[in-house]
C-alpha cells in the first residue's frame, strides 16, 4: 500500500500494483524499495486537488484487465464495455480534461494521456475559430489585418478547398 | 474550423475574461499531440486561433490523409502536397493515405489523372519516409502504374506497415524489390498477389515480424517459414494448392475462407499454436482433400478454438467418429444455425474435448447456399466434460433456443453449471 498526498493535503491510499500504472510512481517506488515505511508516501502536489480521485478511478478500472489490453486478446464484449466506460469517464468539461492531461503527463500514464487528448481534439473538431476560442479560452491576439489578410493567404491551400 | 473571413469580426475592444486561458496552459508538446488526433485539414486550420497556435500544426506527428474528406481530387492533391512540404516534424508516428474511390470505367480523362496522381503518391510516400515514420498505412484503389519508392521496403524505423493496393498493377509492387525492414513488427498486405519468392523475401527481410495479415490476396504459395511470427491471419484469400506452415512461435491463427478457391494450410511445425479461428463455407460438390482433414487434426494443441461456417460443419461431418481428441482445449466457440443437424456434430465434438471449461454457442438464422441437408433430428449423443463450468448461448433469433438449451442440459450430467443466454445483434454475428 502506498500513500499519495495531494496539494490540499488529502491522503489517498492505493495498492502498489494499482499505482504502478503510472510509470513515474513505479520508478519512485522502485528507487525507494527496501527503505522505511515513511518512504511509501508520495507527494503529487503539482496536480489539481480533484484530479487524483479521477486518476485513481481510472486506474482501478484499468487494473482489472491491463494485460488483456496489451495483448489485444480481450473479448469483443469486454472491449466494448471498457470503451463505453471511457467515453463516460472523459465526458467532462475542458478544464478537467486539461488537468487530467497535465496529470497523465507528469505521472506518465500513456493511455490516460492519449484518451484525454483525443477527447479534447473531439471537442475542438468542427467548430469555428470563435467557438474554439470561447470553449478553450484561447486568447486571440492577432491584429485585424493579420486575421483577415495575412494568415489566410499564408495557408491559402487550406481554405481554398472549402469553396470548391 | 472555418476560415475567419466567413465570420463577423468580433469586438475590437479586449474582452474581459478573468479566468485563466485554459488550453494555453498546456505545454506545446501536448497541444501537438491533441492536434495529431484531428483530421489534418482541421489541424492546419487551428493556425487562426492565436499566435501560439499559428505554427503548431507543422509539428503534428500523425498524418492521416483521406480522399473522402475532399470534394475534388485536385484539392486533395494540393492539400497533401502542401502539408507534406510545410510539415516540419522530425519524427513521424503515423502516415496514412486512404484513397479508395471507384474508377469510372471508359473514362480516359480519369485514367490520365490517375497516372499523374500515381506519381504524386510515390513522391508523398518518399517525403513521409524522410521523417522516420513508425507506422505507414496505404489503402489505394485503381492506380495502375503506381510505383512504390524503393525506400519504403528499406525503412529502418518502420514498425507497422499496411499495404492495401486494390486493382493496382500489383504483380510488380514488391516483385523484384529488396526487402529490409529491421524494426517491422506488423505487416498487412491486401489486394496483392503473393508468390513464394516474395513471401520468402518478406519473411527473411523482416527479422522481428510478429504479426502477418493477408487479406483479399491472391496466394501462389507452397510454404511459409518464420521463426518469430506469432500471429497469422489469412482472410478471403484466393489460393490454389496447399501452403505448408513452419512457424514454431505461432500462437494465433485466423483463417477465413469463404471462397471456392480456398487456401489450405498444412501445419508442419506449429507447436505453440493455442488460439485458432476457422471460418469456411461449403459448396455443393466440393470434395475435401486429405490436407484439410490433416489440418483439423493438427489443431489439437489449441486451448481456444472458434469454428464457424458450413465448410467446417461439413468437414466435421465427414470426419465423423475419427475426430481427434482435443486434450488442451479450454474454450470452444461454435457457430450453428440448424439446431438438430448441427447439435449432433457439436455433441460428437464435445466427446473429444475432455478438458473443456467454457462453451460458447453462437446461434444464428443465417443461411448460406449449399448447407448439408438436414437429417432426422436426434440430438441424443451424450458427452462428458468434467471441467465444463460455463455454457454461453448467443442468439439473434429466439426461436429454437429453448430446444437447444433442453438438449444440451439433458445430455450433460452437471445441471448446476452457469448458463448465460444473451441476445446478440444480427450485425455482430454477420461480421464474425
Amino acid at each position: 500500500m502506498i500513500t499519495l498526498i495531494s496539494s490540499d493535503k488529502r491522503k489517498f491510499h492505493v495498492l502498489e500494483e494499482v499505482a504502478n500504472q503510472s510509470l513515474t510512481i513505479r520508478d519512485v517506488i522502485e528507487d525507494r524499495r527496501g527503505r522505511r515505511r515513511a518512504d511509501r508516501i508520495i507527494l503529487v502536489t503539482n496536480i489539481n486537488s480533484k484530479i487524483p480521485e479521477k486518476v485513481i478511478v481510472y486506474w482501478l478500472r484499468h487494473f482489472l484487465m491491463p494485460e488483456e489490453i496489451a495483448h489485444a486478446s480481450m473479448s469483443h464484449k469486454k472491449a466494448e464495455k471498457l470503451k463505453k466506460w471511457e467515453a463516460k469517464f472523459f465526458d467532462t468539461d475542458i478544464d478537467t480534461l486539461n488537468d487530467l492531461i497535465l496529470a497523465a503527463d507528469s505521472l506518465d500514464i500513456p493511455s490516460l494521456f492519449d484518451g484525454a487528448c483525443e477527447k479534447v481534439s473531439d471537442i475542438l473538431k468542427n467548430r469555428s475559430a470563435e467557438e474554439v476560442g470561447e470553449i478553450s479560452k484561447i486568447e486571440n491576439e492577432f491584429t485585424h489585418e493579420e486575421e483577415e489578410e495575412e494568415i489566410p493567404s499564408e495557408n491559402a491551400w487550406v481554405w481554398r478547398n472549402e469553396f470548391a | 474550423m472555418e476560415p475567419p473571413n466567413k465570420h463577423p469580426r468580433r469586438n475590437d475592444e479586449p474582452t474581459m475574461s478573468p479566468s485563466l486561458p485554459e488550453l494555453s496552459t498546456l505545454p506545446e508538446l501536448v497541444l501537438v499531440h491533441i492536434l495529431s488526433f484531428m483530421d489534418p485539414k482541421e489541424a492546419v486550420q487551428t493556425c487562426i486561433l492565436s499566435k501560439r497556435w499559428r505554427n503548431l500544426w507543422t509539428c503534428v506527428t500523425s498524418l492521416n490523409f483521406n480522399r473522402q474528406a475532399f470534394k475534388r481530387t485536385a484539392d486533395f492533391v494540393r492539400f497533401v502536397t502542401n502539408m507534406l512540404f510545410f510539415h516540419g516534424a522530425l519524427k513521424l508516428d503515423t502516415f496514412k493515405l486512404y484513397w479508395y474511390t471507384r474508377k469510372r470505367t471508359g473514362n480516359n480523362y480519369s485514367t490520365k489523372i490517375r497516372q499523374i496522381c500515381a506519381s504524386n503518391i510515390s513522391a508523398w510516400i518518399f517525403s513521409a519516409l524522410s521523417c522516420k515514420p513508425l507506422t505507414i498505412s496505404l489503402v489505394l484503389y485503381g492506380f495502375a502504374n503506381l510505383k512504390l519508392p524503393h525506400a519504403l521496403f528499406t525503412c529502418a524505423s518502420l514498425e507497422q506497415l499496411e499495404l492495401g493496393l486494390y486493382d493496382c498493377n500489383n504483380e510488380e509492387v514488391i516483385g523484384t524489390k529488396y526487402v529490409n525492414l529491421p524494426s517491422l513488427k506488423k505487416l498487412k498486405l491486401a489486394g496483392l498477389t503473393v508468390n513464394d519468392p516474395v513471401m520468402q523475401m518478406i519473411l527473411s527481410g523482416c527479422p522481428l515480424l510478429e504479426e502477418l495479415c493477408l487479406s483479399i490476396c491472391s496466394l501462389k504459395l507452397s510454404e511459409m517459414k518464420s521463426d518469430l511470427l506469432r500471429s497469422l491471419t489469412i482472410r478471403q484469400c484466393q489460393g490454389s494448392g496447399v501452403v505448408e506452415i513452419f512457424m514454431p512461435s505461432l500462437i494465433s491463427l485466423h483463417l477465413k475462407n469463404p471462397g471456392r478457391l480456398r487456401t489450405i494450410l498444412s501445419l508442419k511445425n506449429t507447436p505453440s499454436l493455442v488460439k485458432v479461428f476457422v471460418f469456411s463455407n461449403y459448396f455443393q460438390g466440393y470434395s475435401f482433400s486429405a490436407a484439410e482433414f490433416e489440418f483439423f487434426t493438427c489443431l489439437t494443441s489449441a486451448t481456444d478454438l472458434e469454428l464457424y461456417g458450413s465448410g467446417v460443419m461439413a468437414l466435421l461431418e465427414q470426419i465423423g467418429l475419427n475426430c481427434p481428441v482435443f486434450d488442451n482445449l479450454k474454450r470452444l466457440t461454435f457457430g450453428l444455425w440448424r439446431i438438430n443437424n448441427m447439435l449432433d456434430l457439436l455433441c460428437r465434438l464435445l466427446q473429444h474435448t475432455p478438458n473443456l471449461e467454457k462453451l460458447t454457442i453462437v446461434h444464428t438464422t443465417h443461411r448460406s447456399p449449399g448447407i448439408p441437408k438436414e437429417k432426422g433430428a436426434t440430438g441424443q449423443i451424450p458427452f462428458w466434460c468434467e471441467q465444463l463450468r460455463a455454457i454461453e448461448i448467443k442468439y439473434s433469433d429466439p426461436s429454437g433456443v429453448h430446444e437447444l438449451v433442453d438438449i444440451l442440459l439433458s445430455n450433460t450430467s452437471h445441471r448446476e453449471r452457469v448458463l448465460s443466454i444473451s441476445p446478440t445483434s444480427k450485425w455482430e454475428i454477420l461480421n464474425l
